[in-house]
């Protein structure tokens, strides 16, 4: 498969992408996880997009959209280097390096073209004002399918036409020594991730939690789903402690009927 | 989890629900910094709109223009806004003089904040941990199914919850909502939440990150050990604790996630040329 022809197809995934998640708004198929694997199955190489998705998932892991700004676009920044890798064979860990520089310059290109997304909204003031619900709607789903997804698309295109097709030539001249420490250094990266989340849940409360997951992968060595059911289990235990603690404190007879309907979420 | 609702609803509230639970997964559909969520809000209560005002032109214009104002919270927890939504604006179709406009823009603004931080503690660093880490280790070993799981885990649980939320908005009133908010209970399911999230960042510390090294230091009489088996004598693992806590120290120093991985890079890189992993 050339690169021009990869390119192609892969703007056309990304673009199907963009639209899924325009409809979904559910923050799951623009993560590394799902994009790495798509991108895997269209180059038809589907274990190294797989296997790339959950180094890459790790590090994004801490990394997310809070008021709607995100410091690395995490979806561009796993189509590209799992691209890179599949297409000319370009070192897997120096591949996830370039990762999140890859999804920032993609954020600030995409920011640069939001104006284009900002020139219509007068518009919706405008049909909202003459109540014209249909011309709203109209413009809506323009939005959706093609002013908002469009400037990425075309981002993205270039990236993989242009860049991607130079990496096979920058990889063929690393040395022996840069391979074996890129190598050491995205064995560490994947840390990044979960320091950042880390630190935003850590609390003296709570923090001998983290060490109970730690010790039961490392000492015990159960398997995630293991400590998945016994991570639930503790959260029920301190919500139903913590629970009843407020309801022997009195005072909120009333609540109560809400705790009860809220417990059936977890 | 319709059931667990008293009131009945009648077939077009239900229609208007199923309207309001779809299209309000649009919302970054046309996300822009200046409404944010705000316009395909609007687009979510049409329907509502044209139900409650009729043919009162005037009021329902009113209430379209104001739902396209400003707003941005999670988009799950969206639900609980959007349904109570429905319920002030039927209120207000009811007696206009009793529910103002400005009381219903009042009310949505005031959940915003402590739904998107409820919304985004809960989802990002517990619901979406749990799904990651599960699919993580199935998709490092090559099998699709850990994708799969993943979307299912994460985007199910989305969905589900913003069905019941924009149920339980619309039949349970703002009074009660209120009262939960006060009695502490967001609270405690953000302790849960925390908890379940930090047991899994342990585990998945420990599953995923790979730091080894083969120095070796000199006991004394000839004999050598390797450094990595003193440190794991301790606690296994010792050195990825080491890094991870390492990490959370930079970032507290307000370091970018950016520098942060060069720095990983030049201690990979500098660390293997001097032998050091």
């Amino acid at each position: 498969m050339s690169v021009i022809q990869a390119a192609i197809i892969l703007t056309i995934m990304n673009y199907v992408i963009s639209v899924l998640d325009n409809f979904m708004a559910w923050d799951a198929t623009w993560r590394p996880l799902f994009v790495g694997w798509l991108t895997g199955l269209c180059l038809g190489d589907q274990k190294t997009g797989l296997i790339m998705g959950a180094q890459l998932e790790a590090i994004y892991m801490g990394i997310s959209a809070i008021g709607g700004v995100i410091p690395s676009d995490p979806e561009s920044g796993t189509l590209i280097p799992v691209a890179a890798v599949i297409l000319t064979h370009t070192d897997m860990s120096a591949a996830i390096a370039l990762a999140i520089p890859v999804g920032t310059l993609i954020n600030y290109a995409n920011t640069l073209c939001s104006p284009i997304q900002l020139a219509f909204l007068g518009l919706y003031d405008k049909y909202a004002a003459e109540n014209n619900q249909k011309a709203y709607v109209r413009l809506h789903y323009l939005y959706c399918l093609l002013i908002t997804p469009l400037p990425r698309t075309l981002i993205i295109f270039l990236a993989l036409w242009l860049g991607v097709g130079n990496l096979g030539g920058i990889n063929n001249a690393m040395p022996l020594w840069l391979i074996n420490g890129l190598d050491a250094a995205s064995g560490m990266l994947v840390a990044i991730g979960f320091g950042i989340l880390t630190s935003m849940i850590w609390s003296k409360k709570l923090g001998i939690f983290f060490f109970v997951g730690f010790v039961l992968a490392e000492m015990l060595g159960l398997k995630t789903i293991g400590i998945a059911i016994i991570a639930l289990a503790i959260a029920i235990s301190i919500f139903l402690i913590e629970n009843g603690i407020k309801q022997a404190a009195g005072s909120h007879a009333e609540p109560v009927k809400e705790e009860a309907k809220e417990d059936s979420l977890f | 989890m319709e059931n667990t609702q008293k009131k009945q609803l009648t077939p077009i509230e239900k229609k208007n629900l199923r309207h309001m639970f779809w299209t309000s997964g649009q919302m970054w559909g046309d996300f822009t910094m200046v409404k944010m969520e705000g316009n395909t809000y609007a687009y979510c209560m049409l329907p509502i709109i044209n139900e409650v005002y009729g043919d009162n032109k005037e009021l329902a214009t009113e209430a379209f223009v104001r739902n396209t104002e400003f707003f941005n919270t999670h988009a799950s927890a969206a639900g609980l806004v959007m349904g109570l939504s429905y319920a002030l604006e039927r209120e207000r179709a009811h007696d206009p003089e009793a529910v103002s406009g400005e009381m219903i823009t009042n009310i949505k603004t005031s959940l915003m904040g402590p739904l998107a931080a409820i919304g985004d503690s809960i989802f990002f660093n517990c619901i979406r941990v749990i799904a990651a880490g599960i699919g993580i280790s199935l998709a490092s070993q090559g099998n699709p199914l850990g994708v799969f799981l993943f979307v299912g885990i994460y985007g199910g649980i989305f969905l589900a919850l913003k069905w019941y939320l924009l149920n339980l908005g619309y039949t349970v009133g703002t009074a009660t909502i209120k009262k939960a908010f006060e009695s502490g209970i967001i609270q405690t399911i953000s302790d849960a939440a925390c908890a379940m999230g930090l047991v899994m960042v342990g585990s998945l510390v420990s599953s995923m990150v790979s730091i080894s090294s083969p120095l070796k230091v000199a006991m004394g009489g000839g004999a050598e050990m390797v450094l990595q088996d003193i440190f794991d004598g301790i606690i296994p693992g010792f050195l990825k604790l080491v890094l991870l806590f390492g990490i959370v120290a930079l970032i507290r120093k307000k370091w970018k996630p950016i520098w942060i991985i060069m720095l990983i890079l030049v201690i990979g890189v500098v660390g293997s040329v001097l032998g050091v992993f």
